[in-house]
């Protein structure tokens, strides 16, 4: 009954059927890339070189007579592995500060809640920028820049349900039948505190894509010959005037994606949100 | 009240203090020697590196080298750009002003757009215009800039020909060319806080619609009009205020984005050049010029705040 309630409340809205199909196509290409694309990514052909949308390339060819479409499906996929490891990463790392300081409070609070007030006062793109510059470019270090631009707002949110649970008496009589401070953590704060942490990481998913994108569009996230969705925007920008559809397609499957993100993630956080007030 | 804002500016001070450490950590996190990047192919000559160690103070202990980089920073010395070998002040406080000019205006722009925005949705609720603002607030905050600023140039600039595709002119050469070249860049740096701050005027004009002294307002007659700007506006936009804090930090890192697009000679395009050359003192300087007036309008915007409404002040002051 309740799950029915559940999905009835999430596909309420029209949008977020259709950005739910978008999500779905979205990942379905990025798991299948290798079966639907119908060229290599990164194979060069000269002769075919920036040719327009026909039926043998449906979106054409880059400089480089890469295959546009096939491109994209890749990218997808790297799109897809960054943002999703990258919100671990945040989701994961503001999980155990925010409980840390949630749990201990004092000075373990104060230091953990000012250096999450430092990070917040740095906007997200410039701290993903600096981090992304400093440890260099690879993929790992990618989604540990655009993770990181994510843990203080996790830690706020993880920090303040710990806070209520804590006072809460199951909560006391484990600390009286004397268990450990890491277990009363592991296995009473956490799982009654993290819905909320889930939603947002879950939310968080359209602005990490975003965030990669505009890395790779700046030329520090991912490196050419691999094909990222903001790398060939910044490719096809120097088309502009004569073939507009090379930088403007990718940047529109960035968009759709990101905006399906945000939608979907304001759905479901709509849909869960009685619940959560239901059983706590 | 007096009280309230001692503690905030503390705070203030203790978190720019805490940006700086972050920032300067960045040279520790990265891969490599710095002065071996300074040098380039100079490193070779190992007298001419140890001299250099010792002139950027990298034989001392962490803290020691940041507590020296920041009493410099302090003075006013960011520390020579490892790429032009310059002091990274005289690159920043060239092209300081562009940038605020450029995110004044888009301050501007986004805070009377997105309230205007935000009052004609809230008024027609669910309606017609309710919808459109709603999808383009949601394309807003979505659409990553770089592609709106090509879309954008695309149409205005190459298809229709009536504004500049990029550059910057100087507003005391010609004003109204200069003026012709920033519409678009400011158009689309204030994007997503036109966008932000039209959900948050909305939600907090419904918000406050059902409160009860707006009943009250408008069981005794009064008209619509005079309870939206009399009764509802001055309450409703308390909440705004917070958006606009946060708004700054959006647009200074939209900065970064759109001059890199626009050609324009700011300081964000001067961070884009430094990633490329792995410039870490620039955006060193960066990161700490552009928190510096993030943290400003965030105590800026808190203490207007309490003075706006008399309850937080109350409740802040005796936590």
């Amino acid at each position: 009954m309740k799950d029915r309630l559940f999905w009835s409340a999430f596909f309420a809205k029209k949008a977020v059927i259709i950005c739910f199909a978008v999500l779905c196509l979205f990942v379905l290409a990025a798991v299948f890339a290798p079966v639907l694309a119908p060229y290599s990514p990164t194979a060069i052909s000269l002769a075919e070189k920036e040719m327009a949308p026909s039926l043998k390339h449906l979106f054409g060819t880059d400089s480089l007579g890469r295959d546009v479409l096939s491109r994209m499906l890749y990218g997808a996929r790297i799109s897809l592995s960054i943002s999703l490891v990258s919100v671990l990463i945040g989701g994961f790392s503001g999980m155990i500060l925010g409980t840390l300081a949630g749990y201990f409070g004092g000075v373990v609070d104060l230091v953990i809640s000012r250096c999450a007030d430092a990070l917040i006062s740095i906007p997200p793109i410039v701290l993903t920028i600096a981090i992304g510059t400093a440890l260099g470019q690879s993929m790992l270090n990618i989604m540990i820049a655009v993770g990181i631009s994510s843990i203080p707002g996790n830690i706020r949110m993880m920090r303040g349900k710990v806070l209520s649970v804590k006072e809460r008496d199951f909560v006391t009589a484990a600390r009286v039948i004397g268990e450990e401070n890491r277990w009363i953590m592991l296995r009473h704060l956490i799982p009654n505190c993290i819905s909320p942490l889930i939603i947002s990481v879950a939310m968080s998913l359209g602005g990490a894509i975003m965030a990669e994108a505009a890395l790779s569009f700046l030329g520090i996230g991912i490196q050419p010959p691999n094909p990222a969705w903001g790398t060939m925007v910044s490719d096809g920008m120097r088309f502009l005037e004569t073939k507009p559809y090379l930088a403007l397609i990718p940047g529109f499957a960035i968009m759709v994606v990101v905006l399906s993100f945000n939608i979907v993630g304001d759905a479901l956080r709509d849909a869960l949100d009685p619940r959560i007030r239901g059983n706590s | 009240m007096g009280k309230y804002i001692i503690k905030r500016v503390a705070q203030a001070f203790v978190v720019m203090f805490l940006v700086t450490l972050i920032s300067y950590a960045l040279i520790q996190i990265m891969p490599g020697d710095a002065a071996v990047i300074y040098l380039g192919s100079d490193a070779a000559n190992e007298e001419l590196l140890a001299r250099t160690r010792a002139e950027m103070n990298l034989d001392k202990p962490f803290v020691v080298q940041w507590v020296l980089w920041l009493a410099n920073f302090v003075r006013g010395d960011f520390g020579k750009s490892f790429h032009f070998h310059v002091p990274v002040r005289d690159l920043i406080m060239e092209r300081l002003d562009i940038t605020f000019t450029l995110g004044f205006f888009a301050l501007m722009l986004s805070v009377v757009v997105g309230i205007i925005l935000g009052i004609t949705a809230a008024t027609h609720r669910n309606g017609l215009w309710d919808n459109l603002i709603n999808v383009f607030a949601n394309v807003g905050i979505s659409a990553p800039s770089f592609w709106i600023s090509l879309l954008c140039i695309y149409i205005f600039a190459l298809h229709f020909r009536i504004l500049p595709v990029q550059g910057y002119v100087p507003p005391k050469k010609d004003l109204g060319e200069a003026v012709r070249h920033m519409i678009l860049p400011c158009f689309i740096m204030a994007l997503p806080s036109i966008a932000t701050m039209t959900r948050q005027t909305r939600a907090s004009i419904l918000d406050v619609l059902n409160e009860d002294y707006v009943r009250t307002a408008r069981s005794k007659g009064l008209k619509k009009n005079v309870i939206l700007y009399k009764h509802v506006l001055k309450n409703a936009l308390i909440p705004v205020l917070t958006v606009l804090g946060m708004s700054i930090a959006s647009l200074f890192g939209g900065s970064v984005m759109v001059e890199q697009i626009f050609n324009i000679p700011g300081m964000g395009q001067l961070v884009t050049n430094a990633v490329l050359n792995r410039d870490i003192p620039i955006i060193q300087a960066f990161i700490v010029i552009i928190s510096l007036v993030i943290i400003l309008s965030a105590l800026l915007v808190d203490i207007a705040y309490g003075i706006v409404d008399p309850r937080i002040r109350i409740a802040k002051g005796e936590n």
